[in-house]
Parts: C-alpha cells; structure tokens; sequence
C-alpha cells in the first residue's frame, strides 16, 4: 500500500480540496424540499382481499406517488434545479422544525389512515349492493403534531394513540373534554398507546408564553378487522401519504364487486378520500402529471373541487400540462367524489 | 473462456514469488483507492435516483456498470501495487488480476439483477 500511496500521493495532494469540495456538496443537506416524479403503485399489491378470489381483472389501477426530498444536498438543489419535472422551494412552517424521521413518521401514518378510509369506503359502497359485506369501524384519536416546546418531546411519536388523560374532574378520553379538563393545573398526566400496542403515561406541562401543551391530535376511523367482512391484508409500504386515497378505494371496490370496472385500462390518479366519499386535494400535482404521463396511464383522476380556487388541483395539473407541453384531452379526469370516478369507469363501458 | 488450471497456476507462481501478505497489502492498497475514486461517484448516482426516480433501473443499470468499472479498478490499481513492490516479477500479475476481477464483476452482475428483478419490485409498494 505504501508503494502505491508514495507514487499516487503527487496526484491526491493535488485532489484533497477539491474532492472534500465535491463531497461537501454531495452530503451537506439544505433547508429546502424538492418534489420530483415518482412512479405508479398497482393497488393490489398492497391491499389483497380475501373475496372474489377467481374474478379476473384486466386492467390495472394504480396510485401516483412522487418523490419528495427534504433537506436535498447542494448537488440534488442543482440537479433538480435544472429538471423542467421538479419543484424547490424553502422548507417552512411546522416541517422546518421536523426532523427528516418525523416527517416520514407523519407521512407513514397519513399512509396507514387513509388506506383505512379506504377501506370504509369501498366496504360501504359495495355493501349496498352486497349484504353480504361488513363493515366496522371505530374512530380514535392519534397525536398528529409536536411544537417545539413540548415538555417530554422525545416521548411521544406521531401516530400515537390518544387514550386519556388525568384531567381536573377525573379521567377524560374525549378530545372535546380536554381543554376545559386542563385549566386549573400546568402539568397533567396522559396515556398514550404507541405502535407495538403498549400503553405509557406521560407528563405534560404547558409553555410559559403560550399556555398550550404544544401537542396537536388528530382524529380517524380506524377498521375493526374482527368484525369486518371479508378479510384482508395489507403489506407494509414504503411510500407515504394519503394521496392514495381515490385510488385505493376504487381499487378495493373493484375487488369487492363482481364486475370490472377496469374495462381493461390502465387507470391512476390521486386525490385523499374523505369518510363521506369526497375527494381532497393533494400537493405535488405538477409531479403526479409528469407521473402519468411519462407511465403512459389511460385515465388520471384529478381532485375537481371549485373552478376559482387557484390551487385547485385540477386547474393546477391544466397549468402544468400545458407547462411541459402534455396534452390533457382524454386522459386527464376532474373528480370531486368517489362517485363521480365510479360514473366516468361506468361511462367507459357504455 | 477461463481456463482454471492455467489461472491456478498462475496463482500459485504469484504467490510463490511474492507472498499472500504482499498480494493482500497490494489488494487492500487498490480497494481503498479504489472506493476513493468511486464512492462519489455512487452517491451521485444514488442522489440522481432520488430525483429521477421514473428512471431507477435505468440508473440501477448504470451503477451495476460503475459497480464492475470499480472492481476493473481495484484490479488495476492491486497489479500496479504489485509491480511497485517488485518492478523486475515475472509472475503474470497481469492475468491473474483479470481473473480475479472477472469473478468479482459476475458477483456485482448477480447482486446488480437480484436488484432488478426481486429487491426492488418486493421493496417498492
């Protein structure tokens, strides 16, 4: 080695800066978030329901995910800089304060919530026609947000399970209760349930300056698989978001029916489902469009909620066709319901 | 084609000639030069595919490639360390170090299409 080092050294001498210089900008992170195009996820292989087992499907329906990069190094900055597909912009708001982990940890639970919407969704509307499906569900309340000044920050992980807190008239367990639960003391005990199942008690005191906890909950409906029928699974996904609500829930309706809503097509979209089958909007459209496009989809659902609203997310995906130069006609499908998707695929077979 | 007995051959002449802990030591010298060289260039492939993510086996492909370009140059860059250490050998240094880094090229081939075919497409739900 020392053969090699000695006859190389004139050549690594001369390269030390600038190499420490290149590796500088390959891992020092930024405080900005750049959203690039990700890919397509057939619904199936996340959600497998155990009913219509021998049903043949010919098309496909997929979610959009894209990339979305927090913190990029200097060289991601450049290189998506230069992508006519990317979106930079500054990290800001409560993200600025979230680590990297937190935000996937926020992502994964949105991820986990909305594929059970999903599923009281689709388990609904194909109960209408099919008495033979069950659904139940029961709704629990999650910790969603952390300030800054949280007291036992690092205790507490987003997506933990709000179960009770030890309040001025006894023990409360309803979000409603809380607020006037808390007004005599600074410091209360709650119980939280955390993702192995396991119960913890943990104190909270408010901020001196804002007299808040500084800890955000969120409430969701949340499957009962006991007594749901019929059965299914879920498979651990690597992509985050409740992006993938419309889709899923289309997807899992088809696996519940017994005809093909398909028609043989290769069917994505994105857009959150609500509990009532309304559509949400979704960020990253400008992405999920060069998604599509460059996945060659033959139907995208776009969330269509109100024509005057800049940010509309189809009026944003219109803007951005015609930005990469993408011809929206025939493909491109503004949705405001669960319903209004299930009309257009019914459409389709006419 | 490889012939195994001619490389076993010249394997043992090398070692005769110079000992395994030279060869080790000129091994070592070449990976460590070796990954200095290419460890940027991976993470600037990996932070492209963070981008590019509707290219990822197009860019998988590439690092597969890279991947057998760095072994060609561990290989290299071990032969010439050898060659420093005894610039009058006559050991075929040269061949064996072939054979050497075509081994190792079939190893990153075979992780490169494990990746393509059955890590990825299990990993990315």
């Amino acid at each position: 080695m020392n053969e090699l080092t000695e006859k190389a050294w004139p050549i690594v001498r001369l390269l030390i800066l600038p190499y420490l210089f290149l590796m500088f900008l390959l891992i020092y992170p930024i405080e900005y978030y750049l959203d690039a195009p990700g890919g397509l996820t057939e619904v199936e292989s996340l959600i497998e329901i155990d009913y219509n087992v021998e049903k043949e499907t010919y098309g496909t329906i997929s979610t959009t995910y894209i990339v979305a990069l927090n913190r990029p190094s200097f060289f991601q900055f450049m290189v998506g800089y230069f992508s006519p597909y990317t979106t930079i912009d500054a990290l800001t708001g409560s993200y600025a304060d979230y680590t990297n982990e937190e935000i996937s940890q926020i992502s994964y639970w949105d991820k986990y919530t909305s594929v059970d919407a999903s599923i009281i969704v689709a388990f609904l509307a194909a109960s209408n026609e099919n008495s033979e499906i069950v659904i139940d569900y029961v709704e629990k309340i999650f910790v969603f947000g952390k300030a800054t000044y949280l007291s036992n920050y690092d205790l507490i992980s987003f997506g933990d399970e709000f179960i009770s807190l030890n309040g001025d008239n006894g023990i409360v367990s309803s979000l409603d209760e809380v607020a006037a639960n808390t007004a005599l003391n600074d410091t209360y005990d709650f119980t939280f349930r955390n993702s192995k199942g396991e119960n913890y008690i943990v104190s909270l005191t408010k901020d001196a300056e804002t007299s808040k906890f500084g800890i955000t909950f969120r409430t969701a409906f949340i499957v009962n698989r006991e007594t749901t029928f019929p059965e299914y699974s879920v498979s651990n996904s690597n992509i985050g978001g409740p992006s993938g609500g419309l889709l899923q829930t289309l997807a899992i309706y088809n696996m519940l029916i017994s005809e093909d809503i398909t028609h043989g097509l290769k069917i994505a979209g994105t857009g959150t489902i609500q509990y009532d089958g309304s559509v949400g909007y979704i960020g990253g459209v400008k992405q999920k469009i060069a998604t599509a496009y460059l996945n060659k989809v033959d139907v995208f659902f776009i969330p269509n909620l109100d024509d005057n609203y800049a940010y509309d997310n189809y009026q944003e995906a219109l803007k951005a066709c015609e930005e990469l130069n993408i011809d929206p006609t025939g493909w491109l499908v503004p949705v405001a319901t669960f319903q209004d998707a299930l009309d257009y695929l019914e459409g389709l077979g006419d | 084609m490889i012939n195994m007995k001619n490389f076993l051959s010249k394997w043992v002449e090398l070692k005769t000639e110079f000992g395994l802990k030279a060869i080790i030591d000129s091994l070592m010298a070449g990976v460590v030069y070796g990954m200095l060289i290419f460890v940027p260039v991976y993470i600037i492939f990996a932070e492209i595919a963070m981008i590019f993510m509707y290219q990822l086996y197009t860019i998988i492909v590439l690092i597969v490639f890279s991947a057998m370009l760095n072994v060609y140059v561990i290989n290299k860059l071990a032969a010439k360390a050898l060659k420093l250490k005894k610039p009058d050998a006559t050991s075929d240094i040269k061949m064996v170090m072939i054979y050497h880094a075509c081994f190792w090229m079939s190893i990153v081939l075979i992780i490169g299409l494990l990746f393509i075919f059955v890590i990825i497409p299990i990993l990315w739900v």
